[in-house]
């Protein structure tokens, strides 16, 4: 492989991984926290893509739907968590996973029903449309905003865990949950706003996606197999290593693409199995 | 003893003396069409008997029992089209295949627990999907059809539907007794030790590793049988037995039945499969939000599933009887 | 001994738990006592069963098909004799067999209106072939079914993808370039497309610049975007068929990357460039030709009529599924017009074999191989009133799914 050929498969799995970011990041936030494997992440994004679509149709445009859609998404994560997940902490973890499929079947289907089954897309802020060039590269402005953008918001969120009070308290409450209880914070609550942020999060991932790409009805389910991988491959439970893990797969689908095409796909789940098998706890251990 | 005693009894012999009487009905009372549906209940139901026995007995949940399905189904295609009709060649073929690859997996993957079991499984299953996916010989993601029918050796044609749901019956009332045999034995005892606390059971001498094990290869066995008869019963093969969507439909069939009861996931499986069908005819463009709705309501008010709800009544039933 | 104490709550409970038995028990025999059709009277009702996609990938054709269906069933004098019978695919063959004999068997439909992909088609009409049953495939375009596994039942009324692809790879080679880039989602029709035009274009001395085959459900094309401009000698088109979802994603990426830029139009089979299509692709999709069997623009009256009547009856954007699913629903009435209203399905076969008409798509038949045979067109994507729609540039003439040795799908012996 030519340096140019590798310098761009290069490129191009950053950008692939930095569209699945924040799909991981928050995944991991909401799994470190709540110790909850969301499997209907991928319906919340997907329903904040289609959000997103209507408020643009609504004449609304591309910034203020990028602000309204995760604030509505992350208003029914709050609703959908007290009266689904809550009941079910200290359970078995098996059954909140089994709860949060049936959600994303129900999610998936509710915008079907409301939204049809044709694809749609959202439209770039003109801003951002066409491509630019890196190092001669020819790369998409909107790709670079995205990963600029992810970029961005995964250091605001990653100096929020660690640097701010409310984010030691998360921390905290991942080690020992009574611990932090016994000093006087609601748990309770602090899982709630934790599965909006979460959520909300995701929305933003959708709307995002939704103009890298198209919005359709089947989008969900590649969305959050993508990101538990992401997020087992970097560490469940670690913010930096959702991160690494949406990268790690980004590089090796395109690097697959070029070295072993067909087999592309597989080239993520060796590494899935390598990680599990030889260091659980993924790359990062620690948050 | 009273007839509601008389009932619990006896239900299990209840059920098989419908089950067997069933088809004499179907074409005439009933259409020919629930034949097809019980088959269906039958072969799931026999993944569910290993399954459970993994994950309800011995608690190590796996999400990738597509794959043990999927490959006795791929195997039973190649054999039925290539070398011999024969279902007990078939069947054979696929014990042999999935228990090779339950014992490279189960060891690979048993040292891990709960959530990274799940993804190792998953994973794992992944691989047969995607390779059977692009494996041109066995007609890629279109999958193979046209396999001829399978043959008994003596007397029935298997590639009559009632034939079939008898023999599918049979094989499932043998591995039950097998199931309930092994679950009752100290093996069996000690999986519900490993499960209910793994330290304990190892200071008491017992390589949890291996037991782990031999429920993993049985559970494996169990799906290889179940995907041998599916393809035996459909004619054709396609990727979608390896897909990672039916791994959760067997968990859920578990979960919803009742897990580490035996009789509990059967049951989960006719409901499932039942209802499934029912639904996506009654309500074709919002069945699947429907089912999702059920799970959920299912997962909040009764976690041990139908056969806990069963149990509960029972319960009722048992202070009734004291008083 | 038992004190026979008069326990409410227990007793109670006995009488809810006799109850939800015999509710278990009601409900298990009702579901399974479901009569099916009851005695006919003279004026037999026809039970039409929809086999389509409800859930998955491909829902937008299901929705939009079985109002195709509808809507040919309304228009007729059989609209209020007709039931249908709906049920969800799932796009799993082994689900639309078991659909197919719960509508055979169980229901006793008379004409069974088919799945839509390749395998599911597939399987289907072998059922029907071993049933005997009247099998309309709307889409369901696999060559297979048009060959070796043609089947008298089965009449494939939409198009397969050798009809809407193949004829369009010399106009290609002549209009668009020699040097060719082939693409294709990686699975049957997405292979024997790109296989067509490879072929099409090695007869002529045309030039194979590269192949991708990007698995189903790619979103990221970066990679294979990477791969055709580094390609050598330069090509001068990019052709093949991806699914449609995935062709929204590679039409932006490939202007994204400049590749549009660069003057290599894209031509892909099956009609891809739908106005769905280039609602949700936008810009990127301007300038790109596709291959087809209907245009929404076609000017002929019966095209224009139907395209008014039916946004009156379904409220609802006349796309090509729309197209199929009422040409499949024009053959049955056809058909019962023949046959005096009855719906037996020997006579059904051999009357629709015959026929010769014009519809939305233009003149169609049947071949003997009951492939249907139709015109088809090169469409580009142009802007037409400030909004982007796809105009036929060129009409190829009538075209079928031939079903000899040589064709596409092997010999069909029926």
């Amino acid at each position: 492989m030519s340096v140019d050929l590798f310098f761009t498969n290069l490129l191009y799995g950053l950008t692939i991984g930095s569209a699945l970011i924040l799909i991981a990041s928050s995944l991991s936030i909401i799994f470190g926290v709540m110790g909850v494997v969301n499997f209907a992440h991928g319906s919340l994004a997907m329903l904040g893509a289609y959000l997103g679509y209507s408020l643009i149709l609504w004449k609304m445009n591309f910034w203020v739907a990028l602000i309204i859609s995760p604030l509505v998404v992350g208003a029914l994560a709050m609703a959908i968590e007290g009266f689904t997940l809550r009941p079910l902490y200290g359970k078995d973890p098996l059954l909140q996973f089994f709860l949060t499929y049936g959600l994303a079947m129900i999610i998936g289907n509710l915008v079907l029903y409301f939204w049809g089954s044709d694809p749609h897309g959202i439209d770039k802020p003109i801003l951002l449309q066409g491509p630019t060039s890196i190092a001669g590269i020819i790369y998409p402005k909107f790709r670079l905003f995205v990963f600029i953008f992810s970029a961005v918001l995964a250091i605001v969120l990653w100096l929020f865990i660690t640097r701010t009070t409310w984010g030691i308290i998360l921390r905290a409450g991942i080690h020992n949950r009574e611990l932090v209880g016994a000093f006087g914070i609601n748990m309770s609550t602090v899982y709630t706003l934790v599965f909006a942020l979460g959520s909300a999060l995701a929305a933003i991932a959708g709307v995002i996606l939704g103009a890298m790409r198209n919005i359709n009805p089947a989008m969900d389910l590649d969305l959050v197999t993508s990101g538990l991988i992401a997020v087992v491959i970097g560490g469940l439970g670690s913010f930096r290593g959702a991160v690494l893990g949406a990268f790690v797969i980004g590089l090796s689908e395109s690097f697959g693409a070029q070295l072993w095409p067909g087999f592309s796909k597989f080239t993520v789940y060796i590494v899935m199995v390598a990680i599990l098998l030889w260091r659980p706890e993924g790359l990062i251990k620690e948050v | 003893m009273g007839f509601p005693g008389f009932l619990k009894k006896y239900s299990g012999w209840i059920v098989l003396v419908c089950l067997l009487l069933f088809p004499l009905s179907a074409g005439t009372l009933v259409s020919g069409f629930y034949t097809s549906l019980f088959i269906r209940i039958f072969i799931f139901g026999l993944v569910l008997l290993g399954f459970d026995i993994l994950m309800g007995y011995g608690g190590r949940p796996s999400f990738g029992h597509a794959m043990f399905f999927g490959t006795g189904a791929y195997v039973s295609a190649f054999l039925f089209k290539y070398v011999t009709s024969s279902i007990w060649i078939a069947l054979g073929g696929s014990i042999f295949s999935c228990a090779l690859i339950g014992i490279v997996i189960g060891y690979l993957c048993i040292r891990s627990h709960g959530l990274y079991f799940i993804f190792l499984t998953f994973a794992f299953s992944q691989f047969f999907f995607l390779f059977f996916h692009s494996w041109k010989f066995f007609g890629a993601a279109d999958g193979m059809s046209g396999i001829p029918k399978p043959t008994l050796g003596f007397l029935f044609d298997l590639g009559d539907r009632t034939v079939f749901y008898y023999f599918s019956l049979g094989i499932l009332v043998v591995g039950y007794l097998l199931a309930r045999h092994i679950v009752n034995s100290a093996f069996g005892r000690a999986l519900v030790g490993i499960r209910q606390n793994e330290e304990r059971i190892a200071f008491l001498g017992f390589d949890v590793h291996r037991c782990m094990l031999v429920a993993f290869l049985i559970s494996a066995i169990y799906g290889g049988v179940a995907g041998c008869l599916f393809t035996g019963y459909q004619n054709f093969v396609s990727p979608a037995v390896y897909h990672w969507s039916l791994s959760g439909e067997i968990l859920i069939m578990d979960l919803l039945g009742g897990m580490g009861t035996l009789i509990g996931p059967l049951i989960g499986t006719a409901f499932v499969i039942y209802l499934g069908d029912f639904l996506s005819s009654w309500m074709h463009e919002t069945w699947l939000m429907v089912l999702g709705a059920l799970y959920v309501i299912v997962i909040l008010f009764s976690p041990e599933g139908i056969m806990g709800l069963i149990k509960k009544i029972n319960a009722l039933w048992i202070q009734k009887d004291a008083v | 001994m038992e004190k026979r104490g008069k326990n409410k709550t227990t007793d109670l409970a006995r009488r809810e738990f006799l109850k939800t038995m015999a509710a278990l028990g009601a409900a298990a025999t009702m579901g399974s006592l479901a009569a099916p059709a009851i005695a006919r009277g003279a004026d037999k009702p026809i039970k039409i069963g929809l086999i389509l996609p409800y859930s998955g990938g491909s829902v937008t054709l299901g929705l939009r098909a079985e109002q195709g269906v509808r809507y040919a069933l309304h228009l007729s004098k059989y609209r209020d004799r007709v039931k249908f019978l709906v049920e969800d695919s799932r796009e799993d063959p082994a689900v639309c067999v078991e659909k197919a004999q719960k509508l055979v068997e169980r229901e006793e439909v008379d004409i069974i209106i088919g799945p839509t992909s390749s395998h599911t088609a597939l399987a289907v009409s072998e059922y029907c072939k071993t049933k005997k049953k009247l099998l309309l495939l709307v889409y369901g375009g696999n060559p297979k079914i048009a060959g070796e596994n043609c089947s008298r039942y089965t009449f494939q009324c939409g198009h397969t993808t050798y009809s809407v692809s193949a004829p369009g790879v010399s106009w290609s080679f002549d209009n668009l370039g020699k040097e060719i880039f082939l693409i294709g989602s990686d699975y049957s029709s997405g292979r024997d497309i790109c296989g067509w035009f490879k072929e099409g274009y090695l007869k002529r001395g045309g030039t194979i610049v590269g192949e991708a085959y990007p698995p189903i459900g790619t979103a990221e094309f970066a990679p294979y975007l990477s791969q055709i401009q580094h390609a050598k000698p330069r090509p001068k088109l990019v052709a093949g068929f991806l699914l449609p979802v995935d062709t929204i994603d590679f039409t932006k990426q490939y202007a994204e990357f400049g590749l549009k830029k660069e003057g290599i139009p894209i031509i892909f089979a099956l009609g891809v460039y739908n106005l769905a299509c280039l609602k949700a692709a936008g810009d990127p999709a301007e300038g790109m030709y596709d291959i087809i069997h209907w245009t929404p623009t076609l000017p002929h009256k019966e095209n224009v009529e139907f395209m008014e009547g039916f946004e009156k009856f379904a409220k609802m954007e006349v796309e090509d599924a729309v197209v199929l699913g009422y040409e499949a629903g024009t053959c049955i009435t056809y058909g019962l017009d023949q046959t005096g209203g009855d719906p037996n399905n020997e006579k059904l076969v051999d009357a629709i074999a015959k026929r010769q008409w014009v519809g939305p798509r233009g003149k169609c038949s049947f071949g003997p191989n009951h492939s249907v045979m139709h015109t088809t067109y090169i469409r580009q994507v142009k802007r037409v009133k400030g909004k982007l729609a796809p105009m036929a540039i060129k009409d190829l003439g009538l075209q079928t799914t031939p079903g000899d040795a040589t064709g596409p799908g092997g010999q069909c012996k029926m």
